[in-house]
Formats: C-alpha cells, sequence, structure tokens
C-alpha cells in the first residue's frame, strides 16, 4: 500500500480559510464520537440519585469509586480480563496459521476439486454466524468440552476471512518467486515457510488485528456456551449487568468502563498499526 | 533462550486451552445455578454451609441473568450438560420434566409438611417430587409515603377496592411535575394476572385458556385503562426507558404492584428506603395475589445423584432455609421460619405478603407456558398500543394457546 | 468477501503450479476446510432440516414439511422483519458511508492532527457492543437521558428515541453508524492515499475545481474501495442483531417495528424455543443475502471503475 497524499505547492489564503473550516467540522464530528466515552465514565462516578436528576448535572459530588467497587464484586473481572485475553491469543494464532495455510494453496497450487473448496468458504461468509449456534453447541457437548477456554475459542478456530483475505494477498505475489524457489530444490512446503510465508508478515499482522477486534466484542457465544461466569469473556460478562429489573446505570457504566479499558489502552498504544492493519483488510479482500 | 521460553508459555497457554473448570480439591465438585443476583449471597451461604459440612464436597455457584438463564439450561439440557442442582420457575417445570431432565426426588421421602402445600404440588409430576420448594412469594401493593403525605391523603388500607385506587390515583397525579398515581406496565405477574383473579376470570386452567372469558378480559381492559384511558400510569414509552420499579424508586410513580423478591433491593436503595410502605393488594369482585414458588432441581444425568440428593435435601432443611432468610433472599418456604426473613424489615409492613398466602392463586402454569409466554407478550403490547383492541388480542391468544396446548 | 476480489480473480493469470503436488495442497487446506465442515457447513445442513421439522419443548423434533415456510409467508411480523431489516440497511449504508466519505476526503487534505482524529473517529470500533448499548440506551433514555435535557434546552419535546415505533430503528441506525463510521473511514482513507497525486496536478492545471475534481477523479478513482465499504456495511446491516436485540425488548411498543430478522430468529429460537421455524426464518434470511448478492455482482460491472 502506498501512502502518497496530496501535496499542493503552496498554500493559498483561500486553502488557508478552508483548512480552518475543515478543522471545525471534523472536531464537532469528534465530540459526538467521544462524548458517549466521556458521559459513560462521569456517570460511572455518580451515585443513582445523580444520575437520574433532572436537569442533569454534568460532575459528580464526589468522586466516589463505590460503583467499581460494587461491579467489581458481582463480576470477576480479574477471571473475565484473562479469559478474553486468552480467547483473542488462539483465535488470533489459529486464523494466522491455518488462514495462511490455506490461503497459499487457494492461490498458488492447483488441486481437484479446488472451486468446490472454495465455495464452502464462500458459504460461511455469506451465513449469519447465529444460525451456528445450535449446533456448535451440540458439538462441543458431545465432545464434553463445555465450559473450558477451548469452548470460547471454538467457532474461530478457523477463519473464512482470513483465508479469504490471505489467498487475496498470495495472489498478487510474483509467480516468479515459486519457480525460483523449485529450482532451488524446495518442495511445496519449504517454499511456503521459507519463501512465501515471510512475504505475508503485514497481512497477517491486519488479520490479526481484525481477529482480536471481533473476537472481543464476540457477546452471544460466550454467554451460552459457558455456564461459569469465571469462564466468561469480558464482553459477555458486562452484558449480564442489565439485569431484568434494576437499572442501575452508574454500576452498568462502571462495568462497561472496566471492560473497554484494557482494549482502549492497547488501542491507544498501537493505533497505527491498528488503523493500518483494517485499511489493508479493506485493500485487499 | 527466546525459543525456549516462547515454547514455554505455548505450552502453558495450550494447557490453559483444554483445562476444565479448576479442579477442585474436595472429591466431588458439583455445579449449582440460579439467576437472582439479589440472592446470591443467601445461596453462596448455603452452599458454604454444605461443604462445611462435607468437606469433600465442592459446590460451585453459577448466577446467569432471568432470559440468559432459560436459553442457556435449554442449550445444556439438549447438549446433556445441566448443571448438577438449579432453580426451576413453575413456567417451565412441565417442560423439563416432560422432556427427562430432572432428577426423581422421591426416594429422598422427605416430609412435606413445612412447605406450602402449593407449591410441592406444583413440582409434583405423575406421582414423583421433581424440586424441593425453596420459596415463595406474593404481590403486595407498594405506596410512596412522602408523595401521599404532600397531597395530603390517607395511605392505602384492606378496604380498598379498585375504584379507590383508580380515584386515588387521580389525585396524586402531578403530570406537569412527571408524577403518576400507579404504575400498570404490561407485567403478568406483578400486573394484570392479580386482577384476572380478583375478578373471577382465569389465565389457564385444566387444560384451558381463560382468554376468552369476559371476566379475564375485562379485568385486562381495566388495567390497561388505567394508563390508556384514566390517564394515572405513565407510558408503555416510558416503562421502556424505565421499568415500574425504578420510576417507583425515583419517586416518579406513587404506586405499584411488587413482588416480595423486589424488597432486598427496596430496602438497600438510599432513596426510597425511608419513603415508601406495603399494603395487601386493592380488591375486585374477590380479594386475589398471584404467588408463586421457586424449586431446588437436579439434573437427571449428574455424575453424582447421591451428593446432588444429599444436597438438594439440605436445602430444602430448615438450617439452609434460616440461611436464605437471613441473607435477605426471599421469604423461605420452610413454615415457621419466615420471621427470619420478615425480621430483616423492620420499618415497613412486610407481614402482608405472608398474609396473602391465605387467598393467594398460584401463578399460573401449563404444560407448554414456555411456548406461549412470548406470544403473550407481544399480543398485549399490541393492545396497548391500540393495535388490537383488547378483546381481540385475548382471543388471538386464545386461540394460539390453545393451539400449542393442544398439540 | 467483495466482488472486486472475485472480478480480479477472472483476470489474473494462471497461477504456477507445481506438478502433481495435490498432496500438499489438500494438507495445507485440511485444517480450514475440516474446520468449516464441522463449525459451518454441517450447521448449515442442520438449519436446512430443522426448517421442515417442528419441535416440541425439550422432546424429539417432528417432519412437518413445509408447514413453517407456509406459516412464514402468511406471518405479518415476518414481512415487517424484513422491511425493518431492509429499513436499517437503508439508514445506516447510505448515511454512514457518506459521511465515512466526507470525513475521509477532508482528513485526506493534509492538515495537523490527521492520526488523533482518525484515532477518535475509530474508537467505537475497540469498544464491546453490550458497552456501546448500555451508554447509548443512557443517553437516549426518554425521561433523564442526557440527549432529551440538552434538546430541551432548545425548546424540543420530550423525544422516546428507543421507544416510539417510528423513531426507534432510527436511533438503532443511529448507533450503527456511529459505530462504524471510523472503520469506513479508515478503509476509504487508504483507499484515498493510494491515488496518485498526478492526477490532481493535471487536473489543477486545468482549472478543475475542488467539487469538480472530487466527482470526476476522487469518486471513480476510490469506486473500487466505496464499492468494498457498501457492500460489507448492506451485509453486516442485514445480519444486525447486537444494538436492536440489546435495547428493544419485546414490551417495548416500537418492537414489532424494529426487531430484524436476525432478532427475530433468535427470539423464535432461544426464547419461544420454535427451533423448525427459526430455522425457516434463517433461511428466508438466507435467500434475500444471496439476491443482494447477487444485485451487487451485476451493479459492480456498471458502477465500478478499475484502474
Amino acid at each position: 500500500m502506498t501512502t502518497a497524499a496530496i501535496t499542493p505547492k503552496r498554500e493559498s489564503a483561500y486553502r488557508r480559510r478552508g483548512k480552518i473550516g475543515i478543522h471545525i467540522v471534523l472536531l464537532l464530528g469528534s465530540i459526538i464520537m467521544i462524548f458517549p466515552f466521556i458521559w459513560m465514565i462521569l456517570t460511572s462516578f455518580k451515585t443513582q440519585g445523580e444520575a437520574i436528576m433532572i436537569p442533569p448535572i454534568i460532575f459528580p459530588a464526589n468522586w466516589n469509586l463505590s460503583n467499581y467497587s460494587e461491579v467489581m464484586r458481582t463480576l470477576p473481572f480479574d477471571a473475565l480480563y484473562v479469559n478474553t485475553l486468552l480467547l483473542i491469543f488462539w483465535r488470533v494464532l489459529c486464523a494466522s496459521v491455518f488462514s495462511s495455510m490455506a490461503g497459499f494453496a487457494f492461490a498458488k497450487l492447483e488441486f481437484p476439486l479446488k472451486k468446490l473448496f472454495f465455495a464452502i468458504i464462500l458459504t460461511q461468509l455469506m451465513l449469519p454466524s447465529q444460525v451456528f449456534i445450535i449446533p456448535q453447541y451440540m458439538i462441543l457437548s458431545s465432545m464434553n468440552m463445555l465450559n473450558t477456554i477451548f469452548a470460547l475459542v471454538f467457532p474461530g478456530l478457523v477463519s473464512a476471512f482470513g483465508t479469504f483475505f490471505l489467498r487475496q494477498f498470495y495472489l498478487s505475489l510474483p509467480n516468479d518467486l515459486m519457480e525460483a524457489a523449485k529450482l532451488d530444490g524446495c518442495n511445496v512446503m519449504q517454499t511456503f515457510i521459507k519463501v512465501m510465508a515471510p512475504l505475508t508478515k503485514t497481512a497477517v499482522m491486519a488479520l490479526a488485528v481484525f481477529t482480536a477486534l471481533f473476537a472481543y466484542s464476540d457477546m452471544m457465544w460466550p454467554l451460552i456456551v459457558n455456564m461459569n461466569i469465571d469462564k466468561m469473556t469480558l464482553a459477555a460478562g458486562i452484558s449480564s449487568l442489565q439485569g431484568q429489573h434494576s437499572t442501575k446505570y452508574p454500576i452498568m457504566m462502571a462495568g462497561s468502563a472496566l471492560a473497554m479499558i484494557p482494549m482502549l489502552i492497547l488501542y491507544i498504544a498501537f493505533q497505527r498499526q491498528f488503523i493500518e492493519g483494517i485499511a489493508l483488510t479493506g485493500t485487499k479482500a | 533462550m527466546k525459543k525456549t521460553l516462547a515454547m514455554l508459555v505455548t505450552l502453558c497457554l495450550l494447557l490453559s486451552l483444554f483445562a476444565p473448570v479448576a479442579l477442585a480439591e474436595g472429591d466431588v465438585t458439583i455445579t449449582f445455578a440460579f439467576w437472582d443476583t439479589n440472592q446470591e449471597p443467601g445461596m453462596k451461604a448455603i452452599a458454604e454451609a454444605y461443604m462445611a459440612k462435607n468437606p469433600n464436597v465442592k459446590v460451585e455457584t453459577q448466577v446467569t441473568p432471568w432470559n440468559e438463564y432459560w436459553t442457556k439450561l435449554e442449550a445444556a439440557a439438549q447438549g446433556g450438560a445441566l448443571p448438577d442442582v438449579f432453580w426451576m420457575h413453575s413456567n417451565q417445570f412441565y417442560k423439563y420434566v416432560t422432556a427427562g431432565m430432572l432428577l426423581d426426588l422421591t426416594d429422598l421421602n422427605l416430609d412435606y409438611s413445612p412447605y406450602p402445600a402449593g407449591i410441592t404440588a406444583l413440582y409434583n409430576y405423575e406421582g414423583s417430587q421433581w424440586a424441593v420448594p425453596k420459596d415463595y412469594d406474593t404481590i403486595a401493593l407498594a405506596y410512596n409515603k412522602e408523595l401521599f403525605d404532600k397531597a395530603g391523603i390517607a395511605y392505602p388500607d384492606d378496604t380498598w377496592t379498585w375504584d379507590t385506587l383508580r380515584e386515588t390515583a387521580k389525585k396524586l397525579n402531578d403530570v406537569e411535575n412527571g408524577v403518576y398515581g400507579f404504575a400498570a406496565p404490561n407485567d403478568t405477574q406483578s400486573g394484570y394476572y392479580n386482577f384476572v383473579y380478583q375478578n373471577g376470570g382465569k389465565i389457564f386452567e385444566n387444560g384451558e385458556s381463560g382468554f376468552n372469558l369476559p371476566e379475564t378480559q375485562e379485568a385486562i381492559k381495566t388495567w390497561m385503562n388505567f394508563m390508556l384511558e384514566d390517564g394515572i400510569s405513565p407510558s408503555l414509552e416510558s416503562f421502556t426507558d424505565m421499568s415500574q420499579d425504578d420510576q417507583f424508586q425515583a419517586g416518579k410513580v406513587a404506586m405499584e404492584f411488587i413482588g416480595s423478591w423486589m424488597m432486598s433491593a427496596f430496602t438497600s436503595n438510599e432513596f426510597i428506603k425511608d419513603k415508601f410502605d406495603l399494603c395487601v393488594l386493592p380488591q375486585g369482585k374477590t380479594r386475589a395475589s398471584i404467588y408463586n414458588g421457586l424449586g431446588y432441581a437436579g439434573a437427571y444425568n449428574t455424575a453424582n445423584p447421591d451428593v446432588v440428593k444429599d444436597f438438594i435435601a439440605f436445602c430444602g432443611s430448615e438450617e439452609a432455609n434460616i440461611l436464605q432468610a437471613q441473607n435477605k433472599a426471599a421469604i423461605p418456604a420452610y413454615k415457621g421460619t419466615e420471621h427470619y426473613f420478615t425480621d430483616l424489615f423492620t420499618n415497613i409492613n412486610i407481614a402482608c405478603y405472608t398474609e396473602m398466602i391465605e387467598y393467594g392463586v398460584q401463578f399460573p402454569f401449563s404444560p407448554n407456558k414456555s411456548l406461549w409466554e412470548g406470544t403473550e407478550t407481544e399480543l398485549m403490547t399490541s393492545a396497548y398500543t391500540g393495535e388490537l383492541t383488547v378483546e381481540e388480542a385475548c382471543n388471538q391468544l386464545h386461540e394460539a394457546i390453545m393451539e400449542i396446548e393442544a398439540e | 468477501m467483495s466482488a472486486q476480489a472475485i472480478n480480479s480473480d477472472l483476470r489474473r493469470k494462471k497461477p504456477f503450479r507445481f506438478q502433481s503436488d495435490w498432496g500438499w495442497a489438500y494438507l495445507l487446506i485440511a485444517p480450514t476446510i475440516i474446520g468449516l465442515i464441522i463449525l459451518n457447513l454441517y450447521p448449515f445442513v442442520e438449519t436446512i432440516i430443522l426448517s421442515t421439522q417442528k419441535s416440541q419443548g425439550l422432546g424429539a423434533a417432528k417432519f412437518v414439511g413445509l408447514q413453517n415456510y407456509e406459516k412464514l409467508f402468511a406471518d405479518k411480523q415476518i414481512w415487517q422483519s424484513t422491511w425493518n431489516t431492509l429499513y436499517y440497511m437503508i439508514l445506516t449504508v447510505p448515511v454512514g458511508v457518506f459521511l465515512a466519505l466526507v470525513l475521509a476526503v477532508l482528513l485526506n487534505s493534509k492538515i495537523r492532527g490527521r492520526d488523533v482524529y482518525r484515532g477518535i473517529y475509530f474508537m467505537p470500533m475497540v469498544v464491546a457492543p453490550a458497552a456501546v448499548a448500555m451508554v447509548w440506551k443512557w443517553i437516549f433514555n426518554a425521561e433523564v437521558g442526557i440527549l432529551n435535557q440538552f434538546l430541551g434546552l432548545f425548546g424540543v419535546a420530550t423525544i422516546n428515541w428507543l421507544s416510539d415505533p417510528n423513531t426507534a430503528i432510527i436511533s438503532c441506525a443511529m448507533i450503527g453508524i456511529w459505530s462504524a463510521v471510523g472503520y469506513d473511514l479508515v478503509l476509504i482513507l487508504a483507499g484515498l492515499q493510494s491515488i496518485s497525486t498526478s492526477y490532481y496536478e493535471a487536473s489543477e492545471i486545468d482549472g478543475a475545481s475542488a467539487v469538480q475534481r472530487f466527482f470526476h477523479i476522487t469518486v471513480p478513482l476510490i469506486s473500487p474501495t466505496l464499492f468494498f465499504v457498501v457492500i460489507m456495511r448492506v451485509m453486516t446491516s442485514i445480519k444486525q442483531f447486537d444494538t436492536v436485540y440489546l435495547l428493544i425488548k419485546s414490551t417495548n411498543p416500537a418492537y414489532k417495528k424494529t426487531i430484524t430478522l436476525m432478532v427475530m430468529f433468535y427470539r423464535e429460537a432461544f426464547e419461544k424455543f420454535n427451533k423448525g421455524y427459526a430455522s425457516a426464518i434463517v433461511m428466508w434470511s438466507f435467500v434475500i443475502i444471496m439476491v443482494i448478492t447477487a444485485i451487487q455482482f451485476w451493479s459492480e460491472k456498471k458502477l465500478v471503475h478499475y484502474e
């Protein structure tokens, strides 16, 4: 991917005025984007009474942490963090390795029934994931694997999107490389591991970011497959805060904030990788 | 070096993948599932008391919110992975017992005389006992003393009728300030079911839906009209943003019907705990309050049926009932232990809950209620929005129920 | 998946081949294919079978032929939900993609703080949907929510964002756009940045205005990216589940006019326990997705400009 921005030769007064306008629009947009997060944080420090006061108060009278201690008492956040981390780790690892293998084969090798196998990949991309929930659950239970981290990872063991995406990337690599490797006496596997795979590092990183984001936000599956709250992920855990009757917004906001923090820190630290990874999934797939 | 470390980490992670729920030190681990977070301390206390007596057994508690609880339990039942012990509800009992999912508890030979007979009978099917009564709940009228005082109106008492309720609510209405006299939401157990039975109507009895009866329809109409015609209740829209319980706790409605299970939440809410009190329900043609009771059930395929049965028996014991009462969980089913629960509430008339059991009506259930419950909510919503008349909604529901039950 | 990719496929040269190396190829695709067969293909077939059955409680299901489909097409709610789903798509896709395009063009104009802006707009993507739904439910709360309070300052009457049958789906669409605009923006911006500056320089010499440049150079040149973004949005909006499921309960007066096909499927399958009927709903969604995919292939040939 090339990043050649437009470079005007000189800035006219017209342009400068235009830039102020652009900043105003972008700033307004940014406020809309960021306000819900700020409101979440502010609410999480309020008491229930302050939260539902009319007219609303912007800042809590006391920045009390009781909502945080309350939500940490209701949900085992340490376990939720660890489980989410494990889920992301395994889904990313499996998706990267298996999709690289299959992506390479579909792009660079010829074999009988290739079209049929490729069609199988496409079906998965077309169907809504809710369709698979019940049968996947039954498979797991017959394997006696419910209530494990494996159960969380299970539907993401292979990735149709990843295969498709990496296949596109392998297609863009020149065939000369394959030719050269063959002349050097490499077999298919060696060509794949030593010559081709190293060239797809950026694409694999992109897939990793993509997979991690979706694994993190998957809510329904962990909720159904794992009975035990300390075998759940953050996304599923906090959804259980929406109790049947009482809606204690400050506590729910505190829970949401706690669930958001690890991903947010990662995101801020690796913003470039995140965004460029996502951009790559769009330009290649 | 780096490689070895990486390998080591991978190995650990690999183990994490296949490790089952943390292995207990005891010989036997049983899982115990329920849905109410408010009752978690009570259930944990029971589990701990049992573990103290049986050091070789580990009881793991699992809380899941109501909706997800049943989704999950159904998936678990189909997958043969039910928790060992779990709460059972009258709406769902029939489905699980007819599918053979429950452990037969008949041979426990418990003495069922301390429990309300209706609740024991609820979980009795074809001569066998499938769940041990846990608690019971009834519905009372809660009112906001502050709003009554401000309007200079006498508090509700046991002489109240539907008309008194309506007229008083009208006086309490202060729509300009967003205060309504009463809450009449689309709710069954703490809603129109009470009116239906007070009006001599029926919901479901002896294999017949009662929604086609004029008494039933009249009662539901009266209930909905509190909102639609009398204007004494917040709108349906308003209830979706703030449930009736939240509105009551925020002082936005002066009265509501409230189940005993909400008391631990209400009395720990700083804003409402000193401002509200309870009264028996107002009467229609007759008195009625919907009561229901939960039960402790076991999984048919548990690996440790003896331990499970022993634990359920313990849950049903006087000792465990006292524990759940002391933890403000619910009104215990075991006769004579109720006061452990009611004693915890000193400044409200909590006794009205236990008084009403005298003329209480069992929360209606049917073999396939879980299949038509959702349809009921949807049709009643249509009646509220005016898309259907109350009669149309009830008649359609009647037919839907009869069709489902006939199969 | 994009049609662009498939199209580029058709145009690619024959790949280089190792002779008689099927074994390797099968070994490489084995984990993915076996995984997909177990995880997706078998469940799909199972769903088709289920759609011809009627299950009663937890007991065994019985074969009922096409009865579920008859019921499906006679059910007013299925048409309403189909419309809701399409309406949600109509609400989110054009507005969302247009906003993303405008923002991307603005960000591409070499301004200070571009990375900061981009980072802010992308932020909703790293938050779990349950948290997003909760915070918006709180903001949209008609009684005490901040949005109505704020609008009240300007004399706007109370709006029942999430419970008025006419606005609830619009509110859900707003959340959808808010969540996804950053993602689309990042993709479009990447597309914009890959346009060679020589096009612009040439047009500047020709004296083209900024608007002319936008429509005559920018839009055609990023049409493949734009097309991909649109397709992706269309697909995710048809599969919309999380937001509507978390925000619209069955006691909500806006319920019928808001629930999407996937929410209806979920409620039938897991709350009303009609697995057979629920499977028929899934098959119906599948048909809709296929039709839209066909339209997508057709329109790509007409609208998309490949360099």
